[in-house]
């Protein structure tokens, strides 16, 4: 265990914030890496490079753990085979919001605010500036050094977990379990299909 | 055995007619005292059984809620704002003081709304607000999607209408203290009275009071004044009915008597014609009182429509009479007319009481009511026709009233070419695939309604005033709170089951207002998530100053500790959900999701509300929809087995007459055809069946068999020559068909769609049924097995 470890493991304890950790950095590297891309095609996004900017940005997220906390309490209630099945379908929901505009990720400049991290999770609040407007992207991790992984965004306050469980619970009490699976699919393969 | 018993009547007749006319008219003058005593009943509920469920259930809580919960309003309009005011408060102060009315809203107790605005919120209504900022945010942020908007289309997809809702919670933003259109120029006042529809005597006098109030209000602030609302719509539709008998009944009066003088080309004897029939109508309608009670809203127009099918009786006898004069001695030209002419019109006139008399067996009152009052009218008729006609028809002979004829004189003695009868054949039978295939049953209740342009200028200022203010679908009504509560929750979780499909729409009580201690928890829950949610920044990109408006404003809402109890409530609220009588219960009035004025919605929404067990102490469910989904449930039920034993009583007296199986036939094929033609023709013109005009197909059946009667008997009787019947007939059956025609043509002049309906079918049906009956008739029978001495 490096000593750099032990000393980021007993701040995250202390759950005091740090200026630039493990968080912030992966956050950097990711913008990077979209940047990269977005700077190669000033227009429109060819296909394959559009499949590239996707795996950025869905390989630091926790789509199990996203999809359970936007369940909620119906998540218990599920076999594994539902899980599994629920999860696919909301990944691919994820996955096709993620690209429906990649224009929103041609920025001028990401701020970084402090870390926050506690008991194997991490917080980092980012202000991005584009052309048209300024949005307060928040992130939050769970996980462990050089695991950090996603599990929600915030824009502007709007927690994407939050929102889909409030928008997951209303159909589940109108169309129930089968009515959910079907509409995260429609909207996933509309969506996909429009991009 | 009749000729013998026509033989000692026709002496009777001879012997003294004058007197026998004048014991006759001084018999019925106690009928003419009855007759005065009619009223007319237009409360649809009247037309359903008493024991109904719907009507039951009037009964029992008509005090409790007022009828059908229905309402005034009193709309002032004007530029001038203060004078508005000034006009609405005396208005209020004057509707007050009237003893029928059990509360009056002229202002909104804007403090009492204001203070507790969001936690007079339901907490369903809450939960919906919370979908709608999911829509909000899922809007604002690019990375999420809204799972309800429908097909592909990206951010051009229709977005799920949120206008109602946020509708609803801007109204707390400016709280008006008055009841004003979005222009400034209008302002109201709703008046509840103490008694609804159900009693349509007290209703339509206050309704006369409210107007005299509102202009003298109006008057004093130069102003105009406009009454309206769901209690002035029931005595609009009472006084449109009477102004559309009143109007129909001279129109069809006037058409009867113009075909009578076209028919027999004399106007000296259209006392003799019609003096019998105004005698039996006039005796089966001292009948009605004791019968039916009231006439009802389908039985209203039925004098017309009786005096035309009696002409007919009239016509038949008068004109053989005519045509035996002109052979005969007056007493053997009486015995033969009545001897023939007399036994087709027995045998015609039991089969149209027939088609009458099978309405008698329909649980609908409508129907019921009307066959018992038709069939006691042809009876009297058909009597009137043995007892007053003869001594009338000698008497006018005498004085030169009735002129004999020609045996064949008519001008309608063509007999169609053989392509002609199988045109028309072919023709009915295609109208029949046609009316199986196409023909519909209206359900759409606005499609039934009076159409009331002066109604219409007052409604218009009322739905500026209070849009989306509608009479609930149905009341409940509740013993004590807890029973309001364990009412409330049966009703909630039921829309919850039933998701949002259902058929059940916002029920409201002195809950809304006034929370249990679960739901005031649950709103305040709801509230501060919402709070939060509508704090953070995304809020600040929320295009729209109308959403930006009512988000701000809830994001600030400190609620206040503890909600209003029922004692706390400001009486404007308060009145609205207590019982009208003053026993002190609470009222739940229902709503209906979907086209309220929709038939099929009433029955969906009535299927559930009776499947829905209330907990002890709540009594209900009242209100217009029970009835009208009631009155629908009987109607499509018993409509197709009406008509189908209206046939086959009709085939069975047909066959009692003739004794032969091919007879019948030949008597029934213009009826059929004329029918299925009539159906047909219907369903090709867009036209559809619906509950007022159903009525007339038993009724057409019955009427519509006599030309078949007539025309086979007289067929056999003059040895089979066709152009002679035809001679004789022709002119006879288009005279009573148009007769007949003529009584129900005077609806056709009616405000009153329903009873417009009513007209158009029966004059499309006998039409038709006349077409094929001097057209397709006699054709067929020179095809099948006449001869013809004068074909044309």
């Amino acid at each position: 265990m490096s000593r750099g470890f032990l000393m980021l493991s007993l701040l995250s304890l202390l759950g005091r914030p740090l200026a630039a950790g493990p968080l912030v950095e992966a956050l950097k590297a990711r913008q990077s890496k979209l940047d990269a891309i977005l700077a190669r095609h000033p227009g429109e996004l060819p296909p394959a490079e559009k499949d590239k900017l996707g795996r950025i940005l869905t390989e630091t997220l926790d789509f199990r753990e996203m999809g359970k906390a936007a369940l909620g309490a119906e998540w218990d209630r599920r076999s594994d085979a539902e899980r599994t099945h629920y999860l696919k379908a909301f990944e691919d929901l994820l996955r096709a919001s993620l690209l429906r505009k990649p224009d929103i990720y041609r920025v001028n400049d990401v701020q970084y605010g402090p870390e926050k991290l506690e008991a194997g999770a991490g917080r980092v609040l980012t202000t991005v500036r584009s052309k048209d407007a300024t949005t307060e992207v928040e992130y939050e991790f769970l996980g462990s050094a050089g695991q950090w992984r996603i599990v929600d965004y915030k824009l502007d306050g709007v927690s994407t977990v939050r929102n889909y469980r409030s928008q997951f619970a209303k159909i589940l009490a109108k169309s129930g379990w089968a009515g959910l699976l079907d509409r995260l699919r429609k909207r996933a393969s509309e969506i996909a299909a429009e991009t | 055995m009749f000729a013998q018993l026509i033989r000692p009547l026709c002496r009777i007749w001879l012997r003294r007619p004058g007197l026998l006319i004048l014991l006759t008219l001084l018999a019925s003058i106690p009928a003419g005292l009855q007759v005065r005593k009619i009223r007319l009943d237009t409360d649809l509920s009247r037309l359903l059984p008493t024991s109904s469920r719907a009507v039951l259930s009037g009964r029992e809580l008509e005090k409790v809620v007022g009828g059908d919960g229905g309402y005034f309003s009193v709309i002032f309009e004007g530029s001038d704002r203060a004078a508005l005011d000034r006009a609405v408060d005396r208005m209020a102060q004057a509707a007050a003081a009237l003893p029928n009315v059990q509360s009056v809203e002229s202002r909104s107790p804007v403090e009492f709304i204001r203070h507790y605005r969001y936690l007079l919120v339901p907490s369903r209504t809450l939960a919906e607000v919370s979908r709608l900022v999911d829509r909000l945010e899922a809007e604002v942020n690019p990375l999420l999607v809204d799972l309800e908007a429908e097909g592909p289309g990206g951010e051009e997809k229709p977005k799920p209408d949120s206008s109602d809702l946020e509708s609803k919670i801007e109204r707390y933003l400016d709280l008006p203290e008055r009841s004003v259109s979005p222009d400034g120029r209008l302002m109201g006042l709703i008046i509840r009275p103490q008694k609804g529809i159900t009693s349509l005597g007290a209703t339509r006098q206050l309704f006369r009071r409210m107007t005299q109030l509102a202009e003298e209000a109006a008057g004093a602030q130069g102003v105009t004044a406009w009454v309206s609302g769901s209690n002035r719509n029931k005595v609009d539709i009472y006084d449109q009915i009477r102004q559309d008998l009143n109007r129909s009944g001279t129109l069809a009066g006037l058409g009867i008597l113009l075909v009578l003088m076209v028919a027999y080309r004399s106007v000296r004897i259209l006392p003799v014609v019609l003096l019998p029939i105004g005698l039996g109508l006039l005796w089966s309608y001292a009948l009605v009182p004791v019968l039916v009670g009231d006439l009802n809203t389908i039985t209203s127009f039925l004098l017309m429509v009786l005096f035309g099918t009696g002409v007919e009786f009239a016509v038949h006898l008068v004109m053989r009479f005519q045509a035996e004069l002109g052979e005969r001695g007056l007493e053997d030209a009486l015995f033969e007319t009545f001897r023939s002419t007399g036994r087709s019109i027995v045998t015609s006139g039991l089969a149209t009481t027939f088609g009458m008399a099978v309405l008698i067996f329909s649980r609908f009152r409508g129907f019921s009511e009307f066959g018992i009052i038709a069939a006691t009218a042809i009876v009297a008729i058909f009597g009137s026709m043995f007892v007053a006609l003869p001594p009338l028809l000698v008497l006018g002979a005498r004085f030169k009233l009735v002129q004999p004829r020609a045996e064949g004189s008519g001008r309608l003695a063509l007999v169609p070419p053989p392509w002609v009868t199988a045109g028309v054949f072919a023709v009915a039978v295609l109208a029949a695939g046609v009316a199986l295939l196409r023909l519909g049953f209206d359900y759409d209740f606005t499609r039934l309604q009076p159409e009331i342009p002066a109604a219409e200028a007052a409604k218009s200022r009322h739905r500026a005033v209070y849009p989306g203010f509608t009479v609930p679908g149905a009341f409940y009504v509740a013993r004590d709170l807890p029973a309001l509560d364990a009412a409330l929750e049966v009703l909630d979780k039921r829309r919850q089951e039933l998701g949002e499909g259902g058929i059940l729409g916002t029920a409201s009580s002195v809950r809304d207002f006034a929370p249990s201690p679960g739901e005031f928890r649950e709103r305040v829950r709801l509230l501060g998530e919402l709070r939060e949610r509508l704090s953070a920044a995304w809020t600040r990109k929320v295009k729209d100053e109308k959403k930006r408006r009512w988000i701000r404003d809830l994001a600030d809402f400190e609620p206040p500790p503890a909600a209003p109890t029922v004692d706390e409530l400001p009486p404007e609220i308060r009145g609205r959900f207590v019982a009208r009588d003053g026993s002190g219960e609470w009222l739940i009035a229902l709503d209906v999701i979907g086209r309220s004025r929709d038939g099929r919605t009433a029955m969906a929404f009535t299927r559930e509300v009776y499947g829905l067990p209330m907990p002890a102490g709540v009594r209900g469910p009242t209100g217009d929809k029970p009835v009208l989904a009631e009155i629908l449930w009987l109607v499509t039920e018993e409509g197709p087995w009406l008509v189908g034993l209206a046939l086959l009583g009709i085939v069975l007296l047909v066959f009692l007459d003739r004794k032969s199986l091919v007879q019948t036939v030949w008597v029934l094929v213009p009826l059929l055809a004329g029918l299925v033609l009539s159906l047909g023709l219907l369903a090709l013109i867009g036209g559809k069946l619906n509950f007022f005009n159903i009525v007339v197909l038993p009724n057409l059946i019955g009427n519509a068999v006599d030309n078949g009667v007539h025309y086979v008997r007289r067929w056999l009787e003059m040895g089979r020559d066709i152009a002679a019947v035809q001679g004789e007939l022709a002119e006879a059956l288009s005279a009573s068909a148009l007769t007949t025609i003529m009584g129900y043509a005077g609806l056709l002049a009616a405000h009153h769609a329903g009873l417009r309906s009513i007209g158009a079918l029966a004059v499309l049906g006998l039409g038709c049924c006349w077409f094929t009956g001097v057209v397709l008739m006699p054709g067929l029978l020179a095809i099948l097995g006449g001869r013809s001495s004068r074909r044309t």
